[in-house]
């Protein structure tokens, strides 16, 4: 038998079972209990909800050299930066923000930039691989939407360096770092 | 939140599959002494006529669990401390069995008829013990319907592969039998995978399946002091105390049968 084959038949032999024994244990949530021998693959430690806490880009931080790139004169000032990653067993759902004070006719207007991106992902080794499936870009100044932009899926994987622990995960693209740090399992 | 079964009230738990070597005799050693070294007093009932439970503890020249159901029938009054092996470890005591031919002995329509006395005669024992934890044959008769019917709770262990999950089906449907024709609410309390590889692909399978089961699952791995453990007829805790597999029962133990939180 193949493995395809046997994978078919488990599922099928297991949703009939799981049926009997969901009766009132219906409510409970499932517990899993591995041996303590296994130790967590990447791709399972992974999972959950995570926060980037630094980020730099050749070592200057992120929120700077993005305001210097979308803004060539008078970049935004007081800039607050977030990002998140929520990693689900096939997708992974990327959220940023960007806030800061824009200086306009002398005066400072808000300025705000969100990008959410939903990402195919797989983690082999040391190598996270993404690819975008779908997306958008938002950017507000003074309260006003000034642009949107949907992102179009790409059809090529992304390759990032990646080393997960328990409670870290540091994605390395060349000189962009990230460090995350875990806020749900 | 899953209850564990001393939360759920039940004490007098059936390990079964009708599998053969999935680990049902090896489970139930390890687990009633766990239990028995946190200062629980367990009763283990070898209710498998091949007998590899009393074997392993030994036996001083007491009745069997053959004679009881024989006793049982004849409707004689039956003295506990005539078929029990007292303190075979500390706080555990076993019923033994011995009678190999038990089923050429026993016809089904005795064991059928030995139902009701065998429930009542190990509700009365259960007065005296935290815990009974009865090994059951791999099989399907009336043989192993009488111990799930007396029983509170069942675990089945089994293995990673595809005959053993078929044989949980069956198990399943025993003990929803069990529960009709008893009346008593028992209960699949939970599963454990014995004999875990890391190391094979098709065990990563069964977990990606069988994670999202709403009853307790636990994992015991592979391991050499198990077997030791065994052939030497010292428990996981005497033989390997610090082995991963006796962390694992710890966790069977710890979770399935003492958590009161």
């Amino acid at each position: 038998m193949n493995t395809k084959k046997a994978r078919n038949r488990l599922e099928e032999m297991s949703e009939l079972i799981s049926k009997t024994l969901d009766t009132d244990e219906a409510r409970n949530e499932p517990m899993y209990e591995y041996s303590a021998s296994y130790s967590e693959p990447a791709n399972r430690m992974i999972l959950g909800s995570w926060k980037v806490i630094e980020h730099t880009v050749k070592g200057t931080p992120y929120a700077e050299t993005f305001a210097r790139s979308a803004f060539s004169v008078n970049p935004p000032e007081d800039i607050s930066y977030e990002a998140t990653y929520e990693f689900n067993r096939n997708m992974c759902v990327k959220r940023v923000l960007i806030c800061g004070l824009l200086p306009i006719d002398g005066r400072k207007v808000a300025y705000e930039y969100r990008m959410n991106t939903v990402l195919l992902w797989d983690i082999r080794g040391k190598t996270l691989s993404v690819q975008p499936v779908t997306g958008y870009q938002f950017t507000s100044i003074d309260g006003k939407p000034v642009s949107v932009r949907e992102l179009p899926p790409n059809s090529e994987w992304l390759h990032i360096k990646a080393s997960v622990s328990e409670s870290s995960l540091v994605l390395e693209d060349g000189e962009d770092v990230k460090t995350l740090g875990r806020t749900k399992a | 939140m899953t209850k564990s079964l001393r939360q759920s009230g039940a004490k007098i738990i059936t390990i079964a599959n009708q599998k053969g070597g999935v680990g049902k005799t090896s489970s139930v050693i390890q687990i009633a002494s766990g239990l028995s070294r946190r200062g629980e007093r367990v009763l283990a009932i070898d209710g498998d006529p091949q007998g590899n439970l009393t074997l392993f503890f030994g036996h001083k020249e007491r009745k069997d669990f053959g004679a009881l159901i024989l006793e049982l029938l004849e409707g004689a009054r039956v003295k506990p401390t005539e078929f029990i092996n007292k303190n075979v470890r500390r706080n555990l005591d076993i019923l033994p069995a011995r009678d190999k031919n038990l089923r050429m002995d026993i016809t089904d329509a005795e064991i059928i008829r030995a139902y009701e006395p065998f429930d009542a005669f190990l509700a009365e024992l259960g007065k005296s013990y935290d815990w009974i934890i009865i090994d059951s044959s791999p099989s399907n008769s009336p043989l192993e319907r009488l111990l799930i019917r007396a029983s509170d709770a069942v675990i089945i262990p089994l293995e990673f592969q595809l005959f053993s999950v078929s044989g949980l089906e069956s198990i399943l449907e025993e003990v929803a039998n069990c529960t009709r024709d008893s009346g008593k609410d028992i209960k699949v309390h939970s599963l454990i995978f014995t004999k875990a590889e890391n190391r094979l692909n098709r065990v990563q399978t069964y977990r990606d399946v069988f994670s999202s089961f709403h009853i307790p699952i636990f994992e015991v791995c592979k391991s050499e002091y198990i077997a030791r453990s065994l052939e030497k007829s010292r428990t996981i805790w005497e033989c390997g105390p610090a082995s991963f597999a006796a962390r694992d029962y710890t966790r069977v133990i710890e979770r399935g049968f003492l958590e009161t939180t």
